[in-house]
């Protein structure tokens, strides 16, 4: 009886899966925000290791120590390394900025770092009752975002007026006509369009002019005059990352990438004010911070 | 003489307890404490040595309200719990669209098993408590996903994060309204009874009770208090007595 009870217990720690959570840095609030998260919620043993200050050979020798089942990182440091030295593991990601962009073979899961274009504008539409066209600034790096947004504007009843820039005309962009006959603006993660910050700078003042909302998706945009930021709340994705991971373990179907769950809404009363847009009467219910 | 007066009097003022009116419901926002003690504090201070002092976890919470002289707002199920506990009596209730109660629902994408994760923006003791009773002790097969609010787990449904969300039936109201075609898609599973909305409730020893409950009741009339009422996501707070049974206007 006591032989099968401890056959039992071995054959248990055998399948046991070892699960290492691979922080990028941090001193960056939202890897931190999600990994505080994740511990919180995930009911099995895991290792943390922050990778802020370590060498690459120390990482490669800890992962190979270790050799994980899984790996939950956090972070494109983290998915980078563990991509590149245990490829052959199951590699949970969160908390990238376009995650498209990354070499993503063999068994690969994650949460992106950008909202579902839907869910941005049904906020948006809750928040702006009145809002018919947007206007957004982009160039071919950013065309499918462009392409998701249209589609999901179109059933909100709202008109996405698209601006193409590319590194050339970046600097003489003829931005005026669609501020002046959109509702509002919209900013995205566009790389032309945010290495130069004379422009970002120039549609921030042309919007004030024209009186018209700008709508982004970082807090950093409130100092430019920003008057609704949406992203994706970080202690969210370290819930769902949790959620993610439990159900895989459990054999549940899961959907290998899905967009994030929560977000993090911030409008910026004093700009609304300022430029006289109207917004719901019910955004208590929907924003996380409102700045007065 | 004079000068004796003024400094006991500032002496008073300084060390004066402030009065505290403790808040927690996992029915409203919890990010937004910072603007809504602001505000709170702000409105509070015209009528005396108030402050509001808002929790984000319930134990905390109760702790505070074993000190005595306790003003608090709390959901109807909290109070439900607590009310014997800690001496509380119901004085204002919050009405929202002629309503005083409303109804919690379980959303779901349509012609699907009660089974995968289930979006929430209540704490988890809550949102266990409402899905055993809800759904009959039939959630078993469900896990919570926890979002900071009520359309971020409606919208999680519809775009595809979660199968299930649990929420208020105003907020799918709000969202037939705002994007009637991903509402299309969902369906109601279950639904509770109607339920009071939040309480204003104080311990029954406290001698502050009838000025800090007019001073709540008349929030409606100032743009300030006003402000503050939406943000608890209320229209107004009526008073609570047997005549509200009557006209609880149900909103199935």
């Amino acid at each position: 009886m006591r032989l099968l009870f401890f056959i039992s217990l071995f054959t248990l720690f055998l399948h046991a899966q070892t699960l290492l959570v691979i922080n990028s840095n941090s001193d960056v609030k939202k890897y931190t925000e999600a990994v505080d998260e994740f511990s919180k919620n995930f009911n099995q043993p895991f290792k943390i290791l922050d990778i802020s200050h370590m060498k690459s050979r120390e990482i490669k020798k800890y992962l190979y120590d270790e050799y994980p089942d899984s790996v939950y990182a956090v972070g494109a440091k983290a998915y980078q390394y563990a991509n590149e030295y245990i490829p052959e593991k199951e590699i949970y990601f969160s908390s990238i900025a376009d995650w498209k962009k990354l070499t993503m073979e063999g068994k690969r899961y994650g949460i992106s770092n950008e909202l579902h274009s839907g869910m941005q504008l049904t906020i948006v539409k809750s928040i702006f009752n009145n809002i018919k066209t947007i206007g957004v600034i982009h160039s071919k790096y950013t065309q499918n975002i462009i392409n998701d947004l249209s589609q999901d504007a179109e059933v909100l009843g709202i008109k996405i007026i698209p601006i193409k820039i590319d590194e050339d005309s970046v600097n003489t962009i003829q931005s005026e006509d669609t501020v002046q006959h959109s509702d509002a603006m919209l900013v995205i993660a566009d790389p032309v369009f945010l290495n130069n910050e004379k422009a970002v700078e120039n549609l921030f003042r042309l919007s004030k002019e024209h009186k018209k909302p700008v709508i982004a998706y970082h807090e950093l945009f409130i100092k430019y005059g920003a008057t609704l930021i949406i992203s994706a709340d970080n202690p969210t994705i370290g819930r769902q990352m949790a959620s993610m991971i439990e159900s895989k373990l459990n054999e549940e179907p899961i959907e290998n990438i899905q967009y994030p769950a929560g977000t993090n809404i911030i409008l910026n009363k004093r700009e609304a004010a300022l430029i006289d847009v109207e917004f719901t009467p019910d955004i208590s219910s929907i924003a996380t911070e409102v700045i007065e | 003489m004079k000068i004796v007066f003024l400094i006991l009097l500032f002496a008073n003022i300084l060390f004066a307890e402030s009065v505290k009116v403790y808040l927690y419901t996992p029915e409203i926002n919890t990010n937004n404490f910072k603007s809504l003690k602001i505000s709170f504090d702000a409105y509070l201070s015209a009528y005396g040595n108030y402050e509001l002092q808002p929790f984000s976890d319930k134990e905390t919470f109760e702790k505070y309200l074993k000190k005595k002289s306790s003003i608090a707002i709390l959901s109807s199920w909290h109070y439900r719990e607590i009310a014997q506990k800690y001496n509380l009596e119901a004085m204002l209730v919050a009405k929202r669209k002629g309503s005083i109660t409303d109804r919690k629902i379980l959303v779901g994408q349509k012609n699907t098993l009660l089974k995968g994760v289930v979006t929430s923006a209540y704490d988890l003791e809550y949102t266990h408590e409402l899905l055993n009773a809800i759904t009959k002790n039939n959630s078993k097969e469900l896990s919570i996903l926890r979002v900071p609010k009520e359309i971020d787990a409606l919208m999680s449904v519809g775009f595809g994060m979660s199968r299930f969300a649990l929420v208020s039936k105003d907020s799918y109201t709000l969202l037939q309204h705002i994007n009637p075609v991903l509402s299309k898609n969902l369906k109601i599973y279950y639904e509770s009874e109607p339920e009071y909305r939040m309480f204003l409730a104080s311990n029954e020893i406290d001698k502050e009770d009838n000025r800090v409950v007019t001073i709540f009741k008349n929030m409606e009339l100032s743009d300030s208090g006003k402000n503050i009422l939406n943000m608890l996501g209320i229209d107004k707070l009526v008073f609570f007595n047997t005549a509200n049974l009557e006209d609880a206007g149900d909103t199935k």
